[in-house]
């Protein structure tokens, strides 16, 4: 890295907290060291749809202000963050990456947003994401098409993109992300970060744009899971303002972080967790599974009958439920969508009702097999996606033999946990031949997010896969 | 398992039809092949949830409790 400010970009989240809040460093500083990052390298990346510098140094100035008299607003105070380009902020654009909302300017923060105002956080703009989150490459026809910073030729996978982005090339302390069938998870595995889908209904929703109501999920891209957990604990709660909230009380989801493995029993499903997905991504995972057993973790092989199918449960459902919010705009300007989004819409339109209903029943099976597995383990653990970042501008993907879809080949592990409204926290794992960042998921019983974090964090103290970084020269 | 929905054009039209759809006869053509893949994998799911140990299963998308026992 380069820039006056280097050093203080490469601080965690938690780190830049603590700086702060000791008066070691000023806010300012941080806005600084992340608007540097964001001048050096976003024109390649294309991470940010809008950057709020003039604002963020305000604010900053203002927090800077209050640190010195002594007061601290909350947990992050002064620290810098991004938001995914779907959350409501006042008064500023939000496009969902679209063109349909692109003059939209909201009445109101997101739920989310005010939490983290709150608690501190410096907003420094939002984030590039695929076009109102319905699709996994980020490859925006309307703001940009975004890179990978391992490398400029690849994706970095979506439909959070820019989140993962900002926060792997440390042009941003943290971002929000949306995930419906993996948006979070997806682009914190191929850019090297830490991402958790939270169990359904843990986060507010209100005042993010959706994709598919039943799925929808927002939470925190991150470095490191002490990070993820410590940015979790302000967004999780319940809010009466999201009618899909849920009113279970929260816990302090950083209290086990130094706990360890040692007694948490891992799940794994080898008939499916294990085939189909590229050998770097297999032993990577396998390896992870390996380190968590030498930490003292007991792997538990379960089955679960009804997992296959859950691909097209997904597809059924994520493709009904975009089509129902989009149906005026489809009608009335189908042009302004892009080519990709388009076409997924009008899919979504030719289903017919039992389709989608069928699909929503399988998800209570498969919800019931998981919940009923939660008897004997603690979580489980499987890769995040089966394949390393793929290149950029690809709708196709070689996992095994040939080329396949690659929306349908994106999920194959990631809608496990979408379909059954399940936790799940995306840890880096490894990295395959080309440098190319591999992820672990977890995931967790309901409303268990705690665990998730505690097995992450045993891992990331054993490894060192969080601290490596692009490098951008 | 159900046999390969094959979805013609025409058959596109029909059901953009039947949703009050405006689609241009290309389209149609564009779409008739993808959507013949993901509806027969829809098919299957739905032959699979008409078993008769599945008749008394309801949709769920949500949790109540942090207790999976007391989950379902």
């Amino acid at each position: 890295m380069s820039g006056e400010h280097a050093d203080l970009a490469d601080l965690s989240l938690l780190q830049a907290a603590a700086a702060v809040a000791a008066r070691d460093v000023s806010p300012l500083e941080l806005v600084e060291a992340c608007l540097e990052q964001i001048e050096a390298h976003d024109d390649a990346l294309h991470a940010f749809i809008s950057v709020y510098g003039e604002s963020a140094l305000g604010v900053a100035r203002a927090a800077e202000a209050m640190a010195a008299a002594g007061h601290l607003i909350g947990p992050l105070h002064g620290v810098p963050i991004a938001l995914k380009d779907n959350i409501a902020v006042e008064g500023l654009a939000t496009t969902a990456g679209s063109k349909i909302l692109a003059d939209w300017l909201p009445a109101e923060d997101a739920t989310v947003v005010g939490r983290l105002r709150g608690a501190g956080a410096i907003v420094l703009g939002k984030t590039n994401m695929h076009e109102f989150a319905w699709g996994g490459t980020t490859a925006n026809p309307h703001y940009g098409v975004a890179r990978n910073p391992w490398r400029s030729d690849r994706f970095p996978a979506g439909s959070s993109g820019g989140s993962g982005i900002a926060v792997a090339a440390r042009m941003s302390y943290a971002a929000l992300g949306t995930d419906t069938g993996g948006s979070i998870r997806l682009p914190a595995a191929v850019n090297g970060i830490v991402g958790i889908r939270p169990t359904i209904g843990r986060v507010s929703n209100h005042g993010v744009v959706p994709l598919a109501w039943s799925m929808d999920t927002v939470g925190p891209m991150t470095r490191t899971v002490a990070d993820c957990a410590a940015m979790f604990a302000v967004l999780a709660g319940h809010d009466p303002r999201d009618s899909g909230s849920a009113s279970v009380p929260t816990v302090d989801y950083s209290r086990d972080l130094d706990r360890g493995a040692r007694g948490l029993r891992v799940g794994i499903v080898p008939s499916y967790f294990f085939s189909h997905l590229q050998p770097a991504v297999h032993d990577a995972v396998r390896e992870a599974i390996a380190t968590l057993e030498r930490l003292g973790a007991q792997v538990v092989e379960v089955e679960i009958d009804h997992i296959e199918g859950n691909i097209s449960a997904q597809l059924t459902i994520e493709s009904c439920e975009p089509s129902t919010y989009h149906q005026r705009w489809l009608r009335e300007r189908p042009e302004d969508y892009g080519a990709d989004v388009r076409i997924l819409l009008e899919m979504g339109e030719l289903h017919l009702a039992t389709h989608y209903l069928q699909a929503q029943r399988y998800r209570a099976l498969l919800r019931e097999q998981f919940l009923d597995a939660f008897r004997s383990v603690d979580a489980f653990v499987c890769p995040t996606l089966p394949f390393t970042a793929t290149a950029v501008g690809a709708d196709s993907v070689e996992i095994e033999d040939g080329e396949e879809d690659m929306l349908s080949a994106i999920m194959q592990f990631t809608g496990v946990s979408s379909l059954t409204g399940l936790p799940a926290l995306a840890v880096p794992c490894g990295f395959d031949a080309d440098g190319l960042p591999i992820g672990m998921q977890v995931i967790g019983r309901p409303f268990d997010e705690a665990t998730l974090f505690r097995l992450g964090a045993a891992f990331q103290a054993a490894t060192d896969f969080h601290h490596r970084r692009p490098d951008l020269s | 398992m159900t046999d390969e929905t094959q979805i013609s054009a025409e058959a596109v039209r029909a059901l953009a039809t039947a949703a009050a759809l405006p689609l241009d006869p290309q389209r149609a053509e564009d779409l008739a092949e993808r959507l013949s893949g993901w509806l027969t994998g829809a098919n299957e799911l739905s032959e699979k949830m008409s078993a008769p140990e599945h008749l008394q299963r309801q949709p769920t998308a949500t949790f109540t409790h942090p207790d999976p026992e007391l989950s379902e």
